[in-house]
């Protein structure tokens, strides 16, 4: 039987064991949300670069390392390779970006931050060739980078002098596990002030280095191409980027991988930054830019010239009004006589007369003009037919054959006049537009044939006309190609 | 029988000569079921008056004084047995004898110590795409089941090789199988294991009492309060498998006046690590269930679950990586301020509310209502690296893969790009051998560097969402028609929305990410959301993808059951009706015509019928055959083949069909018990949608492709044995095995989508989708653990209340998961079409070789002990598997990357192949430890 006490017992038992229990939730309680494990609302680390403790005394110069690769070739070797005890080092500053997919594995550094370049220490700027993607994660545009020398190679590859490590006798890549002992970042992220120069005025000295360019426009024809996304483009996309001053262009360069590729050239003028550099085959210059919003064409208004497109004409006039195939001109002379007027506006070249029978042959005698070893800064050469009346005749047309024997981005304009008044000193003040249906020979055609210029229609225009042949061209050895001209013929209609 | 006749004999006449014949006399004695010896401290009740006694070592008893007259009820009681109640009628001056009163171990008790291990810590480790049925037979009594959730499941072996989605988990009735793989979420009820103990299994096609169920068979368990076995409990775990400590407190109170009953439950369970690196755990859980009897016939329950789970998942790797690292290599984390920080969590927060009627109509019908209410998050989290600037309407940016095992920088890829130059590969390894863990100061950097240029981030965080809100009501009426045929039918409809999206959770330094697809051709294709073009979002926001599915699944299933002396039978049948919707919230540029607004209404409509017979040729035959067939729904992940960006679906999508037979035989005597099962199962129509990152899908970019395999047919078919034999009171011996064969049975078609872009285009797709036609998986092994598996033990269970086992457990046939598009027309065909001309036939099939892993041998031991002290009961449970640190690979998966005969014959010429396949190491030696006292 129970008697009262052990119920109280019982009782007591209870509230026992039940406190008991509330200890123990109240335990379990006070670990539930405490954060035992953490797993989420990190800080951010603590992001701090250390300037590396680099001796002044190891650390040299840009044209100190170009010397090397300069004395190397001279040796006839390829590379220079800096030996892995050697402890030299070259400071630098980032100026390209691989975060829009327009540069690939490479990082591209120059030693100034602006335009400044001392003999002792002149403007230059190198490729590090190095095996990872993403680069501008850690080395961001206008970085101070101190590049360890030591076991590194320098050569030239696609043109341009870049640093890697050696591989036979050509410059390897870096590889990814390694990189970042190689390229050691600094705290310094300067401002980059490229140096803006005129095309003209690029050297070899410039290449590798961050170039602003004033003044400038896409060429008409590439207009509504984007930077790299046609089916013509492979690797690369090139379009034609040219001075409103000078006339003079060069290939804008974009990956088909940028991220860009597919964005339509900008279609005004402006300013332009951008990397100075060779294309892939070491053929001619190109301009490389980080992203499309380094180019700022703000302006809408362009420089194109005038333009008379009649387009071609089904069939050429049948009575000859002005014809020239060069016969009557003196080899190595001056063209002269038969209407021609003959003008050099810059530069001592101008169009003379040729003969050749090799595989680059004239046609008998043919007209041509070319720098190349005139040691000239710029060469401009017209050659321009005689007044034709347009009101006078009908179904005027125009049929001429070009051929070219490098053109080394020289180029050939076919020009016309409506307000000439025939003087050699009124030629530059004149307006002269492009006849644009008439096909001149291209930089990338082959030196052998001639090509026709197609039966170009003239008869839309009234008054008088003057057409010229007018080339561009420097003593640079990326300036001076050679044009070739013959079988003028300007046919009408009786 | 004939050692328990003389037995109970012997007590008999024993129990005469002591007995005096002129007073009023309670005695008798009580023995175990099983092995007819007598047990000690029994304690014996008359519920009327309270009074009680205990067995003596002889396991007999006697109430000699005040012993009341009449009819009274004995309780035999005892911890760790179940408790049995005995109507007697006591006479005056006439003396009670019930010698042999028998006490059935609960098992319940037992096994509750190795429920534990399981549902903490295999089950819901689907992190690893592997699947875990072990969770629906651990409560089972039969030795093949149970060996199979003890001892195979860390080697994701498969009850007859067949997906959880073949089986259902019910909670009080309502089925808690997700919609979406039709896979029971296990970690919604994770460290609930004290009230969640009370469970009910009805395994293959047999006839459950709550649902028509699949061909894996259901498992209800019972969280009514009134059920719950009253006082309170704590426990304390601790491992180094997946979680380090868990803590536990559960009280309930009994069936208390008025009716109430309630059970209360807390647990945490935490760990920076578990035994791969860096997998953190931290898990909270919550429970609290109310019953209110309010009479005889009816009874209203509720129960709310809630246990908010986060873990830290671990990664497949290649052989290359294993053999740099160790098998506890995990690619997923990286030091952030000292601490390690896994990229990948896993998070799941659904809390679950149950309200249930019990309605017992009359002695014969009872009607049970349940409706259940879940909703929540379940997310994912990973790194994303193609953060953009919009520059001049143009994405400019994107990053390099974070990941530290990308395979440019492992050095099997510098030893096959620059053989000549193998110091690469030798600084590669040098490097990866060194750190080879995710950066995440260099991505912190680059995104506040760009930051600081008035960029995005490159880099971010975030998590792949799937918040469920789900409805489910069923009715289930169980009728006696007579005492040989149980009627049994129900009827559930489930309703459910899932809202999917993507969401920022961190920036690494950035405040704003420019939400567009960055590989698209262009802008406008580039767009997530038209609606919302070139949209910039920050931390918490919603981006990438959103949009919602609808479904809705009624089922209506009737059952009779028929017991006979000789046979036992029946028959079964249900229809249901799945529709699936989708809804997008967000219009994809490069599906503006397809992706927006609700998608067609797509209707299921499933049949199932399915009857078995139990014959018994005598106590000890037994026969037993169960046949079935069964077509359902396809599960919400295999209908729509590109769901975060537009409506569409599987082409032909279809019910699956299950048919599936088996038969068994048992043989019971006193000493041993076995059973011999032959089954088959055949699962055709399937489709299969799986979607990755995949490496080398035109050209060198990564791309988010959907793989669809259609028409699949599967064959399973094999045989079970088990066999365990009381060879002593306490000696067990125990042996099972499964001998199976799970193949393709034919070609499925095989089609793959991705994005509209031009990069797709070159590859030859249509508008993101290109059909590969049939893919030669027949004969094929699937991928489901080992085939056969062999398991041979012993348990010994002291009378002193201890007890110790050890299995030892062999695994062999168990297969990579082949590429589907490396067995299609893609392997053989050139660019234009036409075959390679270099294919050779003999290298081919050598180069398609399924890679069969080797056969390997657990060691397992388990043990406990359980002491009283002072009035409380203590147990200590402690279990190491994998003794000997074997070293096996459980599961893994060709990379999609090989796609045709010369990149597959070239990276396999190689020392090191670069796009080997991906592989899951199971554990090496690990530890539980498990402390539990009942206050």
């Amino acid at each position: 039987m129970l008697d009262y006490k052990d119920l109280e017992k019982m009782q007591k038992n209870v509230i026992h064991k039940m406190n008991r229990i509330l200890v123990v939730f109240g335990l379990i309680l006070s670990f539930l949300n405490v954060s035992c494990v953490k797993d989420d609302n990190y800080n951010t680390p603590e992001i701090s670069i250390k300037a590396p403790n680099i001796p002044e005394n190891n650390i040299t110069t840009f044209k100190a390392i170009k010397s090397r690769l300069e004395q190397a070739q001279i040796n006839g070797d390829d590379i220079a390779i800096f030996r892995a005890d050697e402890d030299l080092y070259i400071v630098g500053y980032v100026i390209s970006s691989d975060k829009a997919g327009n540069f690939f594995e490479e990082l591209i550094i120059q030693n100034k931050i602006d335009d400044s370049s001392p003999d002792a220490d002149p403007r230059l700027g190198f490729k590090i060739d190095i095996n990872a993607s993403s680069l501008s994660d850690t080395y961001e545009i206008g970085r101070k980078v101190y590049i360890k020398m030591n076991g590194l190679s320098i050569g030239e590859s696609n043109g341009v002098i870049v640093i890697g490590k050696g591989d036979g006798s050509r410059v390897g890549q870096i590889q990814a596990a390694e990189y970042k002992n190689i390229v050691i970042r600094d705290t310094e992220v300067a401002t980059i002030i490229p140096k803006t120069a005129s095309l003209i005025d690029l050297t070899e000295q410039d290449e590798n280095t961050l170039i602003k360019l004033n003044n400038m426009q896409v060429n008409r024809y590439d207009l509504a191409l984007t930077f790299a996304g046609e089916a013509i483009d492979e690797f690369d996309g090139f379009r034609t980027l040219e001075s409103c001053q000078s006339g003079i262009s060069i290939l804008i360069q974009t990956s088909t991988f940028a991220d860009f590729k597919s964005i339509q050239v900008p279609q005004g003028k402006g300013s332009v930054e951008g990397i100075y550099s060779r294309d892939f085959r070491d053929n001619f210059n190109v301009f490389i830019i980080n992203s499309s919003a380094d180019i700022n064409f703000n302006s809408i208004e362009r420089c194109d010239p005038m333009e008379l497109n009649c387009g071609l004409a089904a069939t050429a006039g049948t009575t000859n009004l002005f014809y020239d195939d060069f016969q009557t001109q003196t080899n190595n002379r001056l063209i002269t006589r038969n209407g021609w007027t003959n003008y050099i506006e810059a530069g001592t070249k101008g169009w003379e007369a040729f003969t050749s029978t090799s595989s680059n042959a004239s046609l008998g005698r043919s007209a041509r003009v070319g720098s190349a070893s005139s040691g000239d800064l710029r060469n401009i050469a017209w050659l321009i037919t005689p007044a034709i009346n347009l009101d006078a005749f009908n179904g005027e047309t125009l049929r001429f054959k070009t051929s070219n024997s490098f053109a080394d981005s020289s180029y050939l304009d076919v020009l016309y006049s409506l307000d000439w008044n025939g003087t050699k000193s009124t030629i530059t003040s004149a307006t002269w537009g492009v006849l644009s249906a008439a096909n001149i020979v291209k930089d990338s055609d082959s030196f052998a044939p001639w090509f026709g210029s197609g039966t170009v229609d003239l008869s839309c225009a009234n008054g008088t006309m003057y057409i010229a042949f007018k080339y561009t061209g420097s003593g640079l050895e990326s300036f001076d190609g050679t044009y070739e001209l013959d079988e003028v013929s300007i046919d009408y209609i009786p | 029988m004939k050692v328990s006749l003389y037995f109970a004999l012997f007590l008999g006449i024993f129990s005469c000569f002591i007995v005096s014949a002129q007073e009023t006399i309670i005695k008798g004695s009580v023995k175990d079921a099983v092995t007819f010896e007598p047990i000690l401290n029994v304690t014996i009740t008359i519920e009327e008056t309270e009074q009680n006694t205990q067995t003596d070592a002889f396991g007999e008893f006697m109430f000699t004084s005040n012993v009341p007259l009449g009819e009274h009820v004995l309780r035999i009681s005892k911890t760790g047995y179940i408790t049995r109640r005995y109507p007697i009628i006591i006479n005056e001056n006439k003396t009670v004898n019930i010698a042999d009163m028998s006490l059935d171990i609960d098992v319940s008790a037992y096994q509750s110590l190795y429920i534990v291990t399981l549902t903490d810590d295999e089950l819901d480790n689907d992190i690893d795409g592997s699947d875990n049925i072990s969770g629906l037979l651990s409560s089972s009594l039969d030795v093949f089941q149970r060996t199979a959730a003890f001892e195979f499941s860390a080697s994701f072996f498969r009850v007859r090789g067949l997906d959880s989605d073949h089986g259902s988990v019910l909670i009080n009735g309502i089925q808690m199988n997700k919609l979406y793989n039709g896979r029971p979420q296990w970690s919604n009820w994770g460290g609930m294991n004290d009230v969640l103990r009370n469970q009910e299994l009805t395994s293959g096609l047999k006839p459950s009492s709550y649902n028509f169920g699949g061909v894996l068979g259901s498992i209800n368990m019972n969280a009514r309060a009134s059920e719950a076995r009253p006082g309170g409990r704590v426990t304390y775990s601790s491992s180094n498998r997946s979680y380090t400590n868990r803590l536990m407190a559960t009280y309930a109170s009994g069936l208390l006046k008025e009716g109430w009953a309630y059970t209360v439950s807390l647990g945490r369970r935490w760990g920076k690590e578990g035994y791969q690196d860096a997998t953190m755990y931290d898990s909270n859980s919550f429970f609290a269930s109310v019953e209110k009897i309010i009479n005889e016939n009816h009874s209203i329950s509720f129960t709310g679950i809630y246990s908010p789970n986060r873990r830290g998942k671990s990664s497949p790797n290649t052989q290359e990586v294993y053999d740099l690292k160790s098998i506890k290599y995990n690619e997923y984390w990286g030091l952030q301020n000292g601490e390690k920080r896994n990229s990948r969590i896993k998070e799941v927060e659904e809390p679950i509310f149950l309200l249930n009627y019990y309605w017992d109509i009359n002695m014969k019908t009872t009607l049970n209502t349940n409706i259940g209410y879940q909703f929540g998050k379940l997310g994912n989290s990973r790194l994303d690296y193609n953060g953009t600037d919009l520059v001049n309407g143009t994405p400019e940016g994107g990053g390099a893969n974070p990941s530290p095992t990308y395979y440019q920088k492992l050095p099997s890829y510098f030893e096959r790009n620059f053989p000549s130059n193998l110091e690469f590969a030798y600084v590669a390894e040098k490097e990866f051998l060194k750190d080879g863990q995710i950066d995440w100061n260099q991505l912190y950097e680059a995104n506040i560097a760009n930051t600081l240029n008035g960029g995005n981030a490159i880099y971010a965080l975030y998590e792949d969402r799937v918040d469920d809100t789900q409805l489910m009501m069923n009715t289930i009426l169980n009728r006696e028609l007579n005492d040989r045929v149980i009627l049994n039918a129900g009827v559930d409809y489930k309703l459910l929305k899932s809202e999917n999206y993507a969401r920022v959770l961190d920036l690494l330094g950035a405040i704003s990410y420019l939400d567009i697809d960055g590989f698209a051709t262009n802008i406008n294709q580039a767009q997530n959301d038209l609606l919302n073009p070139n949209r910039i979002v920050g931390k918490r926001d919603m981006f990438k993808y959103n949009y919602n599915i609808f479904a809705n699944v009624i089922e209506g299933y009737s059952q009779v059951q028929f017991n006979y002396t000789k046979m036992d039978f029946y028959l079964a049948a249900s229809i249901n009706n799945t529709q699936y919707q989708r809804e997008g919230i967000y219009q994809n540029g490069g599906f503006p015509n397809n992706s927006v607004g609700k998608g067609e209404k797509l209707s299921f409509i499933g049949f199932g019928a399915k009857g078995g017979l139990i014959y018994k040729i005598s106590g000890k035959h037994i026969l037993d055959i169960n046949l079935g067939y069964i077509s359902r729904a396809p599960n919400l992940k295999n209908i729509y083949s590109n769901s975060r960006e537009n409506h569409n679906i599987v082409p032909n999508v279809t019910e699956e069909k299950v048919t599936s037979v088996d038969a068994s035989y048992i043989f019971r005597s006193s000493i041993v018990k076995a059973k011999l099962t032959g089954y088959y199962t055949n699962i055709s129509d399937a489709s299969k949608v799986s979607f990755f990152f995949a490496d080398g899908i035109g050209g060198d970019n990564t791309a988010f492709v959907q793989e669809i395999l259609q028409d699949i047919e599967k064959q399973h078919i094999g045989g079970e044995f088990g066999i365990e034999a009381q060879v002593t009171p306490t000696i067990k011996l125990k042996g099972v095995a499964s001998v199976g064969q799970y193949t393709y049975n034919n070609n499925p078609h095989l089609y793959l989508t991705t994005e509209d872009d031009a990069k797709s285009i070159t590859a030859g797709f249509v508008k993101g989708f290109k059909d590969f036609g049939k893919s030669n998986l027949k004969n094929y092994k699937l991928a489901a653990g080992p085939h056969r598996a062999y398991s041979v033990g012993f348990e010994y269970r002291d009378p002193d209340y201890w007890w110790v086992g050890a299995t030892t457990n062999f695994f062999t046939n168990t297969y990579i998961d082949v590429s589907p598009l490396t067995r299609s027309s893609n392997f053989t065909t050139d660019f234009d079409g036409n075959p390679f001309i270099d294919y050779n036939e003999d290298l081919a099939r050598e180069l398609l070789k399924q890679e069969r892993f080797d056969d390997y041998m657990t060691v397992n031991l388990v043990g406990g002990k359980s002491w009283i002290v002072s009035g409380h009961y203590i147990s200590v449970f402690a279990s190491v598997n994998n003794l000997l640190d074997e070293v096996y690979k459980t599961g893994g998966f060709e990379q999609g990357r090989n796609a045709n005969y010369r990149e597959l014959r070239d990276d396999k010429a190689l020392a090191t192949p670069v796009f080997g396949p991906k592989y899951w190491y199971g554990r090496g030696v690990t530890y539980f430890l498990n402390v539990n006292v009942r206050l």
